[in-house]
Parts: structure tokens; sequence; C-alpha cells
């Protein structure tokens, strides 16, 4: 059994309105693996990913065995990459070479060191030629790459992504596919692209009601046809 | 998506755009505020400045065409101001504050075609502004042309299913789809805040830059303070 990079254990989140998105989740996510969280819309995935790095608070969670307080957060986010669902909001600087250095900036990196990251982050995504581009003018596709980046840069330990795959043509969701095979790291994919599940999650996670309804095997759940049409997939 | 860009020809390589944005922005600084401390009946030192300034446009390499439509648009204003302006002391009071203001307008027309933004503000960064107001402005430049677009789909949306109706009805209903935009905007800025924070913010923006003052750029930036100083101090 490989250790486990994240637990979560009984995890219960109401948004401030007092509607309920999620109940007692417990889960735990193994080193090196990928793993699927799919659900229809408004199921909670996106709620419980912003739990993983202490952007909301709830539940016994441990990030490689460290509990989310005010002590170890810088640490826990340096470690968990988390990619948001909108490039637009992911990449906040002027300048792809500023967003993909915010990162490693924060972390306290020497100079050179920023630069190699940035440098390594960005040819990881294909990107590297758009270093002094203005975010505004990059394409959708461009947009979502380097908001890959500019986690990757961080040097994480587990990439997070809250639906990567939507909004994208064929052939940049293709693209990103393989981006995501090439990359060898825990993985958390949050998503209702059943196609990009079946090609690269080992395990698969359904949530619905901000209830985890069934977790297994890929295959294993996405054969389940009658599972599946019922959770609205 | 169309392509927007603030800082048009910024990219454009000519000496000019060569130096070190903080010499940049201090040399037309200092431009302007010669211009300001000028005497209005200076009419020579003004086409002296002129020169000067159309000088630098040459080296430049930035189209003179550019210069002149971006320049022209804060004539209106200008007028408006300077027609106020006009009273016993007669036309010069007007001329004072039209010729002052459309070169110092050039001179910012040029800065801003001669360096790109984002070194603009990491030149005030390093020149000690305050932080908050290049961040806002930081802002400001990444998210303007995403509102616009935003708005522009809107209107798209709108007109797709405007058959008939009062003016007043439409002027209601562009009211509230400012208000709509306004709320967008601030649930954007809390998502935005949060994907800050999910990398490491503390309060404080960081950036990296690769400035460096040369001996070009001290020469440029006391060459041209002496120029200024020499049409500033004739004695006419």
């Amino acid at each position: 059994m490989k250790a486990n990079v994240i637990e979560i254990r009984n995890l219960s989140y109401a948004y401030p309105d007092g509607t309920g998105a999620l109940s007692e989740i417990s889960l735990d996510v193994f080193e090196g693996e990928t793993l699927a969280i799919i659900g229809p819309n408004g199921a909670g995935k996106s709620t419980l990913l912003l739990h993983l790095n202490g952007i909301l608070k709830g539940g016994n969670i441990k990030v490689m065995g460290l509990d989310i307080n005010d002590e170890n957060i810088h640490k826990i986010r340096s470690q968990i990459g988390l990619v948001f669902q909108n490039p637009d909001d992911q990449l906040f600087m002027p300048t792809v070479f500023d967003d993909v250095s915010f990162g490693p900036l924060n972390m306290g990196l020497k100079k050179e060191e920023v630069i190699t990251s940035v440098n390594k982050a960005l040819e990881d995504v294909d990107m590297f030629s758009s270093l002094r581009r203005s975010s505004h003018h990059l394409s959708f596709g461009e947009k979502k790459r380097v908001s890959i980046a500019t986690v990757l840069s961080m040097q994480p330990r587990i990439l997070v992504l809250d639906e990567p795959s939507s909004n994208l043509d064929p052939k940049h969701r293709r693209d990103l596919i393989k981006l995501l095979k090439r990359l060898a790291l825990t993985k958390i994919i949050a998503t209702h692209d059943l196609g990009l599940v079946e090609e690269i999650c080992s395990r698969t996670m359904l949530l619905d009601k901000g209830r985890i309804v069934a977790s297994g095997n890929t295959i294993d759940i996405l054969n389940n046809k009658p599972l599946l049409a019922m959770h609205n997939l | 998506m169309k392509h927007t860009f603030l800082d048009e020809y910024s990219q454009i390589d000519s000496f000019i755009h060569r130096l070190d944005p903080r010499i940049k922005l201090i040399t037309f600084i200092a431009f302007i505020l010669f211009i300001i401390f000028t005497r209005p009946t200076s009419f020579i030192a003004f086409a002296l400045y002129a020169l000067l300034i159309a000088s630098l446009i040459i080296f430049s390499k930035v189209p003179v065409k550019f210069i002149l439509m971006r320049s022209f648009t804060i004539i209106p204003f200008v007028l408006m101001v300077a027609v106020f302006n006009i009273n016993y002391s007669g036309l010069v009071t007007f001329w004072n504050v039209l010729i002052k203001a459309y070169l110092c307008v050039v001179c910012m027309t040029l800065l801003m075609a001669t360096a790109r933004f984002t070194d603009l503000l990491k030149a005030l960064g390093k020149l000690r502004f305050p932080g908050l107001i290049t961040m806002i402005l930081s802002f400001m430049y990444r998210y303007i042309f995403v509102v616009q677009d935003e708005l522009m789909k809107m209107i798209q949306a709108k007109e797709s299913r405007s058959v008939g109706g009062s003016l007043w009805l439409h002027i209601k209903t562009h009211a509230n789809m400012l208000g709509v935009l306004f709320v967008r905007a601030y649930e954007r800025a809390e998502s935005v805040y949060l994907a800050m924070c999910s990398r490491g913010f503390d309060g404080q923006i960081k950036t990296m830059d690769e400035f460096g003052i040369t001996k070009k750029d001290i020469s440029f930036l006391v060459l041209i303070t002496v120029l200024l100083a020499v049409i500033r101090l004739i004695p006419i």
C-alpha cells in the first residue's frame, strides 16, 4: 500500500447562506495516483477542491501528514497546486512570466531558482516561447496550459485541477490529456468529461449532492451505466 | 477575442525602447516639469520643446501618425478647460493651457509607446511608488479587456432578444446591465483573490525584473535634462 498524501475525515461544509455543499466526506488520496472526482453540476466538486489547500476550512484534513492550520498553510499551498477552472481567474498578472513566477517568488526562492523553475514549467506545457506575452493575448487553450504552468513552477507534490478540459476544442483537449499523462505526480481532477477520466484516471469517485455515492476503479464505475445515469452523467 | 493593446508599439526595437524604464520614466517626468514651469510667453522655448519631442519620436521609430492620433484625443478636454480661462489678460492663459497640456500628453504618449506597460509598473515599484497603486494599475491592465469583452457579450445577448420596446425600456436595461457587470467584476475579484492565496500570496506582490542602468541610460538622462535646462533658460 502506498502512502496516502491526503487524508480527509468527516468533512461537511455549508455555504454562508446555509445551503449544504458537502456532507460527511471521507477520502484518502495515495501517492502517485490520478484520482477523478466526477459528478453533475453543483455536486460540490469545486467546494471539495477548495478545502484541499485550506481556502475553505472544516473537517479533519491532513496533507502530507500535516494538519491544515495557519502554521502549515504556506507549506501545504506550495505542495498542492490548485488550478482554477477559469484561466482568467488563474492568470491575474500582466505577463506570462510574472504569472508563472508569482508562486516561486512567494515561496522565497532565489532569483536563479525562480528563473529555472519558470522555464522548466513553461517548457513542460510547451509555452516557453510565450514567456514575455501578456496573458490577455493568449488563446483559451494557451491560457489553460499557462494556468497549469503557474502551479508546476512551485514544484508541487500534488496537482489539483478543476474542470481542466472545459471549453477546449477537441485538439486542445487531446493536447491537454497528453500533457496530463506526461506529468508524473499525484493528480486530482474534478470534471464531468468522462472520456478524459477514462484515459488518465486510475481511480474515480462519484460525488452528488455533496455526498460520495461511489468510489473505486475507474473502469468499474464508468461501466456502471445505470449508476451514471442516476446521477446525471 | 480581439487583441487590444494599451501599450501598442512598445515591442519595437529602437534606441529609446532599449533604455532602462526607470530612466525613461524620470526623463519624461522631468520633461513635463520643465514644460509646466516655462513662462507662457516664451514661444521659442515651446517651439524648441516640440522640436526635441519630435526628434525623440523619430528616434523611437513609433509611427508619427499614431502619436498624433493618440494625443489629439485629449484636445477636446483641453479646449474646454482652456475656453473657460479666457479672461481680461486675453488669450495668454488659453494658449498657456493648450500648449502645455498638449506637449505633456505627447510626452506621455511617447513614453507609453516606448515601454511595455508592465515594465513601467515595475519601474514605478523600484522607484518606491506605493505598492497598492501599482497593484491596482497592474490588475487594471490585466482585466480591463476581460471586463470589456464581458460587456460586449452582454450587449450582444441583449440585442439578440431585443424586438421593439420603448426607448425608456432600453435605457433601463442598460442600467441593469451595468449593475450586473459590476457584480460580476466583484465576484471575479473574489475568485482571483482565492487563486492568489492558493499560490502563497501574503499581501505583497513580488515580481522580478532584469533592469540594469548602463552608461547609455545615464547619458540619455543627462543629455535631455541639459537640453531642457538650456531651452528653459534662454533669455527671451
